[in-house]
């Protein structure tokens, strides 16, 4: 509605976004007009403000995350009878598709408040912990944080160093996590904590849920970051922080499967994540090569090299989506293999980075520029590398039934 | 309190218009369609009273296509409890059949409240508010900025030339609605979800045959290129001359 905000900012006249074509035949047709209704959010609501935030080095606005509660997108997969929209993952990634393309960094907070905050809840949460929390994650009102990674563990996140000792009937933690995606916002963090170092690998941890404002907690968003720069990414200090045992998320010493299937489903939105930047990078690139003009007259779009780039783009959007929708109802039945998660994850970042790197290239100097928008999801590609397991980590996984 | 708030489907307004085969109407293939935007305010205004009151229904109703439907599931999911398509294939430009199609409907199904949009972005007429009230027999403000209800009176204001106009007006009463009365919300999953059980009606419009006829329909002439005239102030008298004698702006 031009009247109250401008729409399709980026298209011209009558041209629909390549990715609204393909969705519109991969999904249904009440799950497109939810992707419609975010998607006229992001365009009345973000695109017209992004730029600002960018230059002011600002992470997203609180009014902003105030309005994505108000559309419902914080309680997504929450079932209703907890206050949430009772939808599943491919509403998740859908609202990752529409929000991603135009900045990684806005959607990822819908997104990480989702997969890492509140579907731990939802999953392996007692009944008391899901009422405690869940109607107030629906709404946006509270977040949680996924306390994984440390300056010490990547990769190797199943022996974390942050330990937890059990004292009578709480527990002691201490240790630091960092990368943290949220924690800006976060009224908890869970934290995966070592609590049987003898125990076999996959059973010496546990996950604790912790108010961020408990004695002892202490945050700091990290500095200097320059991809995903809209999202809070903080450090989180953990000094004689002592949590009740019934505050346990899942299993004593099951820390490690709490953490594999939180993964699992947020490697599906990370790979929603590098498509939307790739669809926006696909209708940015084709609009250009046929509005810029050099060598007689005629628009850079007819030169086969230029069109190299263009339909390659449009060839890995259409499979990365279909491979994408497929493996979130696989998701949705419990039949995705951790396997299967990796491999969309893999290919679709690593497409989605070489494929905007080479749009960039074509488009000329004119890409170096934050208004142009290439860049900014030429950046944020790299996280989908190296997020949420990274591409070279996650082969390993990838290559186990393939040697058997 | 009963509310029907009149919808219009019109072009996404991005759209590059083209005039079809025939001269006379517009060319909707590859075109989308969307909710005038001017009816999202006075949705939204429905939505508002409704929660204000805390009891009533809120019916969208449009005439046009069974396409209209999705606009319908729009407003539906957007909080409307009930949506009404009062089907016709004819492109309709006489606002005075339209108010009548509506009112039939509305004398057959009657509302406390009707909201519209000021007017639709696609032809602008500006004319269903005044011409349905008075079919009906209903109090109509127009143009609305502001509204508040108490007691079945309403107190409105709307801008007027060079200053702001607050008008009362008891129930029942149309009233069409212009930009700055609220923000419109948008659907959110569980009301798309919902949409789908709520019911979506439809029945042949009861159009009066039309007193007005589209003769032909031309898009505007291309814009001229711009001109430099000059530089400084010695140019002056020559803008001055261009915009008096070329384009008799002054």
């Amino acid at each position: 509605m031009s009247i109250a905000g401008p729409v399709r900012a980026t298209l011209p006249c009558n041209m629909a976004r390549r990715i609204d074509t393909y969705l519109e035949s991969l999904i249904d047709e009440d799950k497109f007009a939810f992707y419609e209704a975010v998607r006229d959010f992001g365009d009345a609501e973000i695109a017209p403000h992004l730029l600002g935030w960018e230059r002011e080095h600002q992470l997203v606005p609180d009014s902003c995350i105030r309005a994505m509660g108000d559309l419902g997108l914080f309680g997504l997969p929450i079932a209703e009878e907890h206050g949430g929209q009772g939808g599943d993952h491919t509403d998740l990634c859908l609202m990752g598709l529409a929000l991603g393309y135009h900045s990684q960094s806005v959607a990822i907070t819908p997104g990480a408040a989702i997969s890492l905050g509140a579907k731990p809840v939802q999953l392996f949460g007692t009944d008391e912990q899901k009422k405690a929390h869940l109607p107030a994650l629906a709404n946006g009102e509270r977040m949680f944080v996924f306390g994984l990674s440390e300056p010490g563990r990547g990769s190797d996140a199943a022996n974390p160093q942050v330990t937890a000792i059990r004292q009578g009937d709480k527990w002691v933690i201490n240790g630091e996590k960092c990368w943290s995606t949220n924690a800006r916002w976060a009224s908890h963090v869970v934290v995966h904590a070592l609590t049987a170092p003898d125990a076999p690998n996959g059973k010496r941890s546990t996950c604790f849920i912790v108010p961020m404002d408990a004695p002892g907690v202490f945050y700091q968003e990290m500095q200097g970051k320059k991809v995903w720069e809209q999202s809070s990414t903080g450090s989180i200090m953990f000094e004689n922080v002592e949590v009740a045992h019934d505050q346990i998320l899942g299993a004593e010493n099951g820390g490690f499967k709490v953490m594999v299937t939180t993964l699992n489903g947020g490697r599906l939105f990370i790979a929603a994540l590098a498509l939307s930047s790739l669809a926006f990078a696909l209708d940015k690139c084709r609009i250009y090569a046929e509005e810029r003009i050099q060598f007689d007259e005629k628009p850079i779009g007819r030169f086969q090299r230029v069109q190299d780039v263009i339909v390659d783009m449009d060839i890995a959007l259409e499979r990365g989506l279909t491979w994408l929708a497929h493996s979130c109802k696989l998701f949705e039945a419990g039949k995705l293999s951790r396997e299967s998660a990796a491999k969309l994850k893999v290919d679709c970042s690593r497409s989605a980075s070489d494929l905007v790197s080479l749009g960039m290239e074509i488009c000329g100097g004119v890409a170096c520029f934050d208004e142009f928008g290439l860049i900014r999801h030429h950046n944020d590609l790299f996280v989908t590398r190296v997020g949420e397991g990274s591409n070279f980590a996650l082969k390993d996984l990838i290559v186990r039934p393939l040697r058997k | 309190m009963d509310i029907v708030v009149c919808i219009k489907r019109v072009p996404a307004t991005d759209t590059a218009i083209k005039i079809a085969a025939d001269g006379k109407s517009i060319e909707t293939n590859g075109v989308s369609f969307e909710m005038n935007a001017y009816d999202e305010f006075a949705l939204e205004q429905a939505l508002l009273i409704k929660e204000q009151l805390g009891e009533g229904t809120v019916t969208a109703l449009t005439i046009g296509p069974s396409l209209a439907q999705k606009v319908m599931r729009d407003a539906l999911a957007r909080g409307a409890d009930k949506a009404v398509v009062l089907t016709t294939d004819e492109w309709i430009y006489d606002g005075a059949q339209v108010a009548q199609a509506l009112a039939t409907y509305l004398q057959a199904n009657p509302a406390q409240i009707v909201l519209c949009g000021k007017q639709a972005v696609d032809s602008d007429n500006n004319q269903l508010a005044g011409n349905l009230a008075a079919r009906l027999g209903f109090g109509c403000v127009t143009e609305v900025t502001k509204l508040e209800l108490a007691d079945g009176t309403f107190t409105a204001e709307r801008d007027i030339e060079g200053a702001r106009e607050v008008v009362t007006c008891k129930t029942p009463a149309v009233i069409s609605c212009n930009k700055g009365l609220n923000q419109p919300r948008y659907a959110n999953l569980k009301g798309i979800m919902k949409a789908k059980k709520k019911p979506l009606e439809e029945a042949a419009a009861d159009l009066p045959a039309a007193a007005m006829e589209i003769v032909s329909l031309e898009l505007p002439p291309a814009r001229a290129d711009g001109r430099i005239i000059g530089e400084g102030v010695d140019a002056v008298p020559a803008l001055i001359e261009a915009l008096r004698n070329e384009a008799k702006a002054i």
